[in-house]
């Protein structure tokens, strides 16, 4: 089970997804803005990132280069939920440190379980 | 025979002598310590009296001269001969005082120099002429004289044919050399004067000859306040007035600039500068020809900064690719990214790829340079139009290596395109660009905005039918089934509406990869096998090659087909079989052919089956379920592919959608 960090700003969406996580065993707390996120991921840094990129204060893209995630936190996984579909935030949020983009308009409370799981699993094991 | 000494008693007379010597001989002994020999000639008769030592200075014993002029003049050397005899008739009748220089062949053959002077004496009655003149041996002074000439006109000779300048300069008014060094060099440029110089020089300076040279001002052949002349004057005053290797700064008669390189030393009398000597040589084209290379050196960095210009080198054996920095810029790259033929390829806009490919194919076959403007695409989805151009380089008949350059032309190119699109529009268009512009942002947010509360709703009632809720009874799962399929309904419309408009918009970039559509079809209908389950339709796949490749960008085009599939299958009837054929058109193109046993469509809706929103009659269909921009989207895409997309249709016996895509 792991520590996972919801950062969505439609209160609506975030509890949805904190729903389907929490049915899944897994340790969750939420964020509603970027700026939210940074504090609580500081204090107490998760495993996984389930992170919406439009946002008010501060956006998913800059919450990521704030972090400078590459750098300091390479072991934690970012999956961008987010309905922006343009190239150009694609490959932002790859160059920033996501590892999957998922258009959430097309993913069901079944396939979000899903995604987080193989994610999970992929990660190499710690030792 | 009368003697000399005899006819010159008076003139003796006139010295009062320090010891009682015969005055005779007195007159001889002072002609032998002079080498001086007296004579005296009568014209009318010839006839000649000779001193004795004018005998010797001719080789002869005393007495032993015959005292006839024709005699005396055999003495003479043949050369000069016929000229004293010339002179000394003409003393004779204009009464001049005679005086030359001739050479005399003694007795003993050997050639001495005499200087002779004469004059004519008249008798008291003036019927009778007397010439009286001697001769000094000079030969001694006249062997020195020929060496100095000599010495002389080697140096003269030596400085006419000197390629380098030389020159002296006299100072009208002499410097003193104790003055402020900076009035010193004012007073240099304004006294200084060109004495005497060779041809070289004055051609230096545009002049034909020397003498055009001679009295110029050195102020009128130097830059003035050139700082480095200045800085080289005071070098020389300051190396007690010499200098050497320097270089200075002048013009040519034409006002043309030119460049020497100098030696000069000054004369120093008495404290002051009074003449300067020195050589020069013209160094104006290496000057010139250096300047320019830095010019030119410089010039080239400023214009590969400015100009965008990105270059290339591929050795072809190796198949190693070397970009510079400015070219991977230009491609949107890092410094650190590898290129390779293939990457190259990929980045270029795809209607750009196959022309390109062709050209540098060309290139590689013939070692003929190319020139080709064209697209690239960068990572970030944004074209820009670039100049590309290389050189193939041919060994035994081998392309060895490819150089070439690659030119960032895209604000020019886009200005052009603007400027003819702009020319021919009425203002009432350009403002509709603007809007088109406006739209592309506004459909973006849009979509986001209609997706965010229908993903809410999607998620709620997924929650519902998946079970994290209390358990549903049949007829309420069956409810929010129908909501769920109608939320994705309009979720697929928002994602159809934007695809579309980013179509209409221009914004579609196709990535063509060569792709086996055998294979490709077989997916698409295996994720759409749900559908097709639930009208229990059977689709058949007949393919003439496997793989069956083409060049198509697969995700476009698998949606195109998928629009396909969704109509093939909506206007058949339950259990109606669909076949899908790919093989070779008549014209070798690839060609893929869907083909219903359905209502199919009347005539009269064949022109708006390819319009956005259009609708066509369904019998079969209890409610509008598709979005009107299926069939638009698919012609659009295919098309984009360079192919095309055509409909065959009869009521109740079907419709075959056709496309083809280019070879």
């Amino acid at each position: 089970m792991a520590k996972i960090l919801i950062v969505e700003d439609e209160k609506s969406l975030n509890e949805a997804y904190r729903l389907i996580l929490e049915k899944d065993g897994h340790k969750v707390f939420s964020a509603y803005d970027g700026q939210e996120a940074l504090k609580k991921f500081k204090e107490n840094t998760p495993d996984l990132v389930l992170l919406d990129l439009r946002m008010p204060k501060v956006d998913g893209i800059e919450f990521l280069k704030k972090l400078d995630h590459a750098k300091n936190y390479p072991d934690v996984d970012i999956i961008v939920f987010s309905n922006l579909d343009h190239q150009k935030e694609i490959d932002a949020a790859f160059e920033s440190g996501a590892s999957r983009y998922i258009l959430k308009a097309w993913s069901s409370p079944k396939e979000l379980s899903k995604v987080v799981s193989e994610t999970l699993s992929s990660k190499p094991k710690k030792s | 025979m009368p003697k000399t000494k005899d006819t010159k008693q008076g003139e003796i007379k006139l010295l009062k002598p320090l010891i009682k010597i015969d005055p005779a001989e007195r007159l001889a002994m002072s002609q032998k310590a002079a080498k001086v020999g007296t004579f005296e000639w009568i014209p009318d008769t010839d006839q000649v009296i000779w001193s004795a030592e004018l005998e010797a200075l001719y080789g002869l014993k005393p007495g032993t001269f015959s005292g006839r002029y024709d005699d005396w003049l055999k003495y003479i050397h043949p050369d000069d001969r016929k000229i004293l005899q010339q002179e000394m008739r003409s003393t004779v009748k204009n009464g001049q005082p005679f005086y030359g220089e001739f050479r005399v062949t003694k007795r003993d053959g050997s050639t001495r120099w005499m200087l002779g002077r004469g004059e004519l004496v008249k008798s008291a009655d003036g019927k009778k002429n007397l010439f009286i003149g001697a001769n000094v041996d000079i030969t001694d002074r006249k062997l020195i004289e020929n060496r100095l000439r000599a010495s002389e006109q080697r140096y003269r000779a030596f400085i006419k044919n000197s390629s380098e300048g030389i020159w002296r300069m006299e100072i009208d008014k002499p410097i003193p050399i104790d003055i402020d060094i900076d009035k010193q060099i004012q007073l240099l440029y304004k006294h200084a004067r060109m004495a005497e110089a060779n041809n070289a020089m004055a051609k230096m300076y545009g002049y034909k000859n020397a003498k055009d040279l001679i009295g110029l001002k050195w102020g009128e052949l130097w830059v003035k306040d050139d700082d480095q002349n200045i800085e080289f004057l005071k070098e020389f005053i300051k190396a007690e007035y010499s200098q050497s290797s320097a270089q200075s700064h002048e013009k040519d008669s034409n006002g043309n600039d030119k460049y020497f390189l100098n030696n000069f030393f000054g004369i120093i009398e008495a404290g002051e500068l009074t003449r300067l000597w020195g050589t020069q040589q013209d160094i104006t084209e290496q000057f010139e020809a250096s300047e320019a290379l830095k010019k030119s050196q410089e010039r080239l960095t400023l214009a590969l900064e400015g100009s965008k210009l990105g270059m290339w080198e591929w050795d072809i054996t190796t198949g190693n690719l070397e970009w510079s920095d400015m070219l991977k810029k230009i491609f949107g790259l890092k410094s650190s990214d590898k290129v390779t033929y293939e990457r190259y390829l990929s980045m270029l806009h795809p209607k750009d790829i196959g022309p390109m490919q062709e050209t540098i194919k060309h290139s590689l076959r013939t070692g003929r340079n190319y020139q080709m403007e064209h697209r690239i695409v960068r990572s970030d989805g944004s074209v820009h139009w670039v100049l590309g151009q290389g050189k193939t380089f041919i060994q035994k008949g081998q392309p060895v290596r490819m150089v070439g350059t690659t030119i960032d032309i895209d604000e020019r190119k886009k200005a052009e395109q603007l400027r003819v699109k702009m020319a021919g529009l009425s203002a009432e268009r350009r403002d509709l660009i603007e809007i088109n512009h406006t739209k592309d942002e506004f459909i973006a947010l849009t979509s986001h905005q209609l997706r965010t509360p229908a993903t809410g709703v999607k998620q709620y009632l997924g929650l519902l039918l998946e079970n994290y809720s209390d358990p549903l009874t049949e007829s309420q799962r069956t409810f929010i089934e129908k909501a769920y399929d109608n939320n994705e309904r309009q979720l697929r419309i928002v994602d159809e509406l934007l695809r579309v408009a980013q179509l209409d918009l221009d914004k579609v970039r196709l990535h063509l990869r060569d792709t086996d559509l055998c294979q490709l079809i077989n997916e698409e209908i295996g994720s759409m096998q749900d559908k097709f389950s639930n009208r229990r339709q059977k689709v058949e796949v007949i393919c003439s090659d496997k793989p069956f490749t083409a060049r198509c960008d697969r995700e476009q085009l698998r949606m195109a087909i998928d629009n396909l599939f969704e109509n093939a299958s909506n206007y058949s009837e339950h259990g109606k079989k669909i076949t899908v054929t790919l093989k070779r058109s008549k014209v070798g193109v690839p060609q893929i052919t869907i083909k219903d046993r359905g209502v199919g469509i009347a005539k009269e809706d064949f022109p708006k089956l390819f319009q956005k929103f259009s609708r066509v009659y369904n019998p079969l269909s209890d409610s509008v379920n598709g979005t009107g921009l299926g069939l638009y989207y698919a012609k659009k895409i295919i098309e984009l592919h360079g192919g095309t997309l055509t409909v065959r249709s009869k009521v109740d016996q079907g419709t075959s959608f056709i496309v083809t895509l280019p070879a």
